[in-house]
């Protein structure tokens, strides 16, 4: 891959859950657990997986809405996660977020410019300025003026994240994390807004990480896609050939149950059994492995770690040889 | 109406092709218009209207005391004590040393009127405050702020009144004060039931990643989506503020004699009700009607607060 705007490594949170001292203990919430990935320039990095899977969580970690408990985070070279204060305020200016609910997104209490100009304001830019390019950066996503000086009232929810994208992109970043944008918008509208998003990506040099549950969204708008399973990475590489020739069960499954009109279907494996465990409390070893038609006591006893299987691809499973490394060949338990 | 709608197919696409439920376009090209109405809104309601307008008048009344009146609200003439309602030069009597009972209740309305709203303002800025800053930050903050208001919640007012009194004397900045700080904790706990709920809005979380501290947030975003509820809130407690001052004045933990705050007349003329009782009931009459006037107006405040 060419040079990478952001460089996770490791990255884990667990959350307590639950009342600490009746019972003596807390339970311990897994959200994320040891991810790493990188996300290149200008590129699209598409993160999917069930409710739950920490894709969202991994996204917030990113922005510092939360703080990992361990775990690396290199954004354009820098140690992300080591700036504080002023350092972290103008860094702020080159990573935005775009959020799920349309519906919350938007201060009701304030015009749509005045939502949009409040970054560019927080940054010290003059007030009228501050306006000026936010009506400016409201006709690129399709705003008019005339709807810009209305409350938010009025919006439906394409328009609503259409400011939300506005906002995220008034004050110049290089890198989006849009986390599940469309997820509450109709189908038709959702095409509307992603095509937008593909425009923008172009004209602003974006580099993006686009986290959704709908694997044709993803398939359409991600040049590299990350699959998650309950806190873990579990297939990484670039979009056409997951989708087209998906290694890890998990994604075979997911690819298998999704609906598609164009995309030849591999009749791998049937649909997923079984529910969800809680993220309270993981399987050990591997986690999928109590879904997993081809799970084996190895996958029990040991925990398979992102094994890189060539063309940029990886694979968090026994059944995978490495092809890489040298040294270890693994076979199938 | 069609036709314009075709042609603005580009920019406003997505406003033209999927116009948000059953709202027509036009209403799109005027400017805002929420904030005008409000007054419009409040005097809708016709007993809210005429509390608003009676308050008014009294306050200028109060503010112009010394010249609605030639008597002096605080020496009376003893040679004219206890004339009926309806005297001559005296239309609302006097009382039992003689003063000129309309000279002191509107004299008096200056100190009743600040007993009733000073502590609510006050109350209003200090609660809203603490409790902005409770829900804002949860955790140990709110804790630690919550658990110290708990003891003030705790206290029955004249207690309080009575220990204040003891300590830093009697009087109506006394008055102001314990009424003060019995109204905090309420409108604190509203102001963080409010605040927490915005915290949690996915346009605070947004404000964060642009890197504004929280000190911007709450100002800029938190406070105008709170300042309805406390608002509101704080309406009710007029009517009750109105009262709890006349309570504790006539229990004489407020006002010293001959000061004609409207409780105080209570006190001073209740040893005479036996003897001209319309006459005593003319304090109770004003304490009565201005604090309805204050509950019917906060009642319109909140619904036209809500209407919109």
């Amino acid at each position: 891959m060419e040079k990478a705007i952001l460089q996770v490594r490791n990255l884990s949170k667990t959350y307590r859950v639950g009342d600490g001292w009746p019972k003596g203990r807390a339970k311990l919430l897994h959200a994320v657990s040891d991810v790493s990935f990188d996300v290149g320039e200008r590129k699209t990095l598409g993160v999917v997986g069930e409710s739950g899977c920490g894709k969202s969580t991994t996204g917030r970690l990113i922005m510092r809405l939360e703080n990992p408990d361990r775990g690396q985070i290199l954004f354009m070279g820098g140690d992300f996660l080591a700036l504080r204060g002023r350092r972290l305020k103008r860094a702020r200016k080159e990573i935005q977020m775009v959020f799920q609910d349309p519906y919350s997104t938007l201060n009701p209490q304030m015009t749509i410019v005045d939502n949009v100009r409040y970054p560019l304001l927080v940054h010290g830019v003059p007030p009228r300025e501050a306006r000026e390019q936010a009506l400016d950066m409201l006709e690129r996503v399709g705003i008019s003026r005339r709807l810009a000086v209305q409350y938010p009232d009025g919006l439906s929810g394409g328009q609503r994240q259409r400011v939300a994208i506005a906002r995220a992109l008034v004050l110049r970043p290089s890198f989006v994390i849009a986390d599940e944008p469309v997820s509450a918008l109709d189908k038709s509208i959702q095409a509307q807004v992603l095509n937008l998003l593909e425009e923008l990506k172009e004209n602003f040099a974006l580099s993006m990480m686009f986290i959704s549950h709908d694997l044709s969204v993803i398939e359409y708008i991600s040049d590299y896609v990350m699959v998650m399973y309950l806190g873990k990475v579990v297939e990484y590489g670039p979009t056409a050939e997951v989708y087209d020739k998906p290694l890890h069960p998990y994604t075979q499954a997911l690819i298998q149950a999704s609906p598609s009109l164009s995309r030849g279907r591999k009749s791998l494996i049937g649909v997923i059994q079984g529910e969800i465990p809680s993220p309270l409390d993981p399987p050990s070893g591997c986690r999928f492995r109590t879904r997993c038609p081809y799970a084996t006591a190895r996958c029990a006893a040991e925990e398979p770690a992102p094994t890189p299987v060539g063309g940029d691809r990886t694979v968090a499973c026994f059944l995978h040889p490495d092809s890489d490394s040298a040294g270890r060949v693994r076979t199938l338990g | 109406m069609n036709v314009r709608l075709l042609k603005k197919a580009a920019p406003d696409g997505a406003a033209a092709a999927a116009p948000p439920g059953g709202k027509p376009a036009a209403p799109a090209l005027e400017a805002p218009r929420r904030e005008a109405t409000f007054l419009s809104r409040l005097f809708r309601n016709k007993l809210a209207a005429v509390s608003g307008i009676y308050l008014v008048l009294l306050c200028i009344g109060a503010i112009f005391a010394d010249q609605l009146t030639p008597y002096d609200p605080l020496q009376g003439n003893l040679r004219e004590r206890m004339q009926p309602i309806g005297a001559p030069g005296h239309f609302l009597g006097t009382d039992e040393q003689g003063r000129d009972i309309w000279a002191r209740i509107i004299f008096g309305a200056r100190m009743s009127l600040t007993a009733a709203l000073a502590p609510v303002a006050a109350g209003t800025l200090i609660g809203g405050a603490l409790g902005i800053v409770s829900g804002y930050f949860g955790g140990r903050v709110e804790t630690a702020i919550m658990r110290m208001l708990d003891v003030f919640y705790a206290f029955p007012a004249v207690l309080f009144a009575i220990a204040l009194a003891a300590i830093i004397g009697t009087g109506l900045f006394t008055m102001i004060l314990c009424m003060t700080l019995v109204f905090i904790p309420p409108i604190a706990r509203v102001a963080m039931t409010a605040a927490k709920k915005v915290a949690h809005m996915e346009y605070v979380e947004a404000a964060k990643t642009s890197g504004a501290g929280p000190l911007s947030i709450i100002f800029r975003h938190v406070l105008r989506n709170v300042f309805s509820p406390i608002l509101v809130y704080a309406s009710t407690l007029l009517g009750v503020s109105m009262l709890m001052a006349s309570g504790l004045s006539f229990l004489g933990l407020g006002v010293s004699p001959p000061a004609p705050e409207w409780g105080f007349m209570l006190n001073s003329l209740k040893d005479v009700i036996f003897l001209k009782p319309l006459i005593t009931f003319v304090p109770g009459f004003f304490i009565f009607i201005t604090s309805l006037a204050f509950n019917l107006l906060g009642d319109g405040i909140r619904d036209a607060l809500n209407e919109r």
